[in-house]
């Protein structure tokens, strides 16, 4: 008997805070036919959150949701890793013979690696929460923009001068 | 002198006991006040804004470690000092916070000695502070429970009748893994979890879906795998292995998550179970 009360009287606190919250909420659901469309279903929002808390003694009271972007992103993965390998092999190459396949693929392979990077930077960096919904897609644009005129000029400069391998082995030789 | 050594060995304690007891009586005669700087933060007190609030703390009255400190400070200097703890011996994770700019356990981190220094201790970097060191975890676990951190089976063995077999190489692999507390240390040390923590899953949740995915006992691996193939989830790690150097278990996120690169990329393949996982059924 003496245990019963004194578990009775333990919770006492729990049941009361209980009784009032769902007492306010029923208060809230009294007064929506008043509201409009949108605080309605704000209201209700709130009180299956609030039910949920009380429901699963959860601590937030935000619904945290996770996201996803929706992109496959393990091809580019393995395409960035596997060029990432080859550069270490093809940068020396094409200082040993410069020729216009060689110097082409380096365009291609260094700009890229490039990219990628400038690419993580924007999206690290520049997120929407904390520089606005505006700037995030400008970068974006504007990091294709300078490696696509990057890779540009280096091909011109590959089929109108001297080419990448050779003017690497230019500047090696260079005297005073 | 054999015997000479062997009786060195006997009193040595002795001989120790000894000489500290004049020492201690020493150093206590002279307080050893060290200061501590530490992040407050109440949204129902009269102080809206976070602040930090300095306290001395008397070493030689008081444990080694910084959790040691932390309950001194509540017991004697200001009881309304809010963090969590629970097992005091870095078991339980409840405990993690940023000490002199490093995560780990107050209740495994010694207190540095050098009193001229002030220690500052702060809640769990880029996370929701609900008072004080108490950081909001709910978005970290449900992270956790997006990963499905538990056995995954496609037969439709009725459980709990026998037992699922599992080599010794196979159990050797999940080593270093499933010794995880989920004290969030790694993933709030992580820049990328501070960019894009909504997206990204992290160290700590990264590596239990590896330890899940690689559990010879389990079949849903493909699904698990799919689910990581995003270019946020797990794509987003960049190496930058603050996750590992930070752990206060000793464990290895890094590798964790460069594991399941390898196995999202196919560079890497789920290896077959060492012993059928159902022979104990048939």
């Amino acid at each position: 008997m003496s245990m019963a009360l004194s578990v009775l009287l333990r919770n006492a606190n729990r049941t009361q805070s209980y009784f009032l919250l769902s007492k306010s909420l029923s208060v809230a659901d009294k007064n929506i036919s008043s509201l409009s469309a949108i605080a309605k279903s704000r209201i209700s929002l709130f009180n299956n959150v609030n039910k949920l808390v009380l429901n699963k003694n959860h601590i937030s009271i935000l619904p945290a949701v996770r996201h996803m972007s929706g992109v496959d992103h393990r091809t580019l993965w393995k395409v960035e890793r596997v060029l990432s390998a080859g550069l270490v092999v093809l940068l020396p190459a094409c200082i040993a013979f410069p020729c216009e396949m060689l110097d082409n693929l380096t365009a291609i392979a260094v700009v890229s690696h490039f990219h990628w990077g400038l690419v993580a930077i924007v999206q690290d960096y520049l997120r929407p929460v904390v520089v606005g919904r505006f700037i995030p897609p400008v970068a974006m644009a504007l990091a294709y923009m300078i490696t696509g005129s990057t890779l540009a000029g280096l091909i011109f400069f590959n089929y109108t001068d001297i080419g990448i391998g050779q003017f690497i082995r230019q500047v090696w030789s260079l005297k005073e | 002198m054999a015997k000479e050594l062997q009786l060195f060995k006997v009193c040595k304690n002795t001989f120790g006991q000894i000489r500290s007891f004049h020492k201690t009586a020493a150093v206590l005669s002279a307080p050893k006040l060290k200061k501590f700087a530490i992040y407050r933060y109440d949204p129902e007190g009269t102080e809206k804004k976070p602040y930090v609030k300095e306290y001395s703390v008397d070493l030689n009255t008081c444990g080694p470690m910084v959790l040691d400190a932390l309950f001194k400070i509540k017991n004697e200097v200001d009881p309304t000092l809010t963090f969590r703890r629970s097992c005091r011996e870095g078991i339980c994770g409840s405990c993690a916070m940023n000490m002199n700019g490093l995560n780990s356990l107050a209740c495994i981190t010694k207190i540095d000695d050098d009193v001229n220094k002030t220690m500052k201790i702060y809640p769990l970097p880029h996370m929701y502070v609900v008072k004080d060191l108490v950081p909001d975890m709910s978005h970290f676990y449900n992270q956790y429970t997006s990963i499905k951190p538990y056995l995954q089976r496609d037969d439709q063995i009725e459980t709990g009748v026998q037992q699922y077999l599992q080599s010794t190489d196979d159990r050797d692999k999940l080593d270093g893994l499933y010794e995880c507390i989920l004290c969030a240390c790694c993933s709030t040390s992580c820049p990328s979890y501070w960019w894009n923590g909504d997206k990204y899953l992290g160290p700590a949740v990264l590596m239990q879906a590896y330890r899940w995915i690689i559990d010879s006992r389990d079949t849903a691996t493909e699904e698990r795998l799919d689910r990581l193939k995003d270019s946020y989830s797990a794509f987003r790690c960049h190496t930058i292995m603050n996750c590992t150097r930070t752990c206060p278990k000793g464990l290895n996120p890094g590798r964790a998550i460069a594991e399941v690169k390898k196995l999202l990329a196919g560079f890497a393949q789920k290896e077959a179970p060492g012993l059928d996982t159902t022979g104990l059924h048939k």
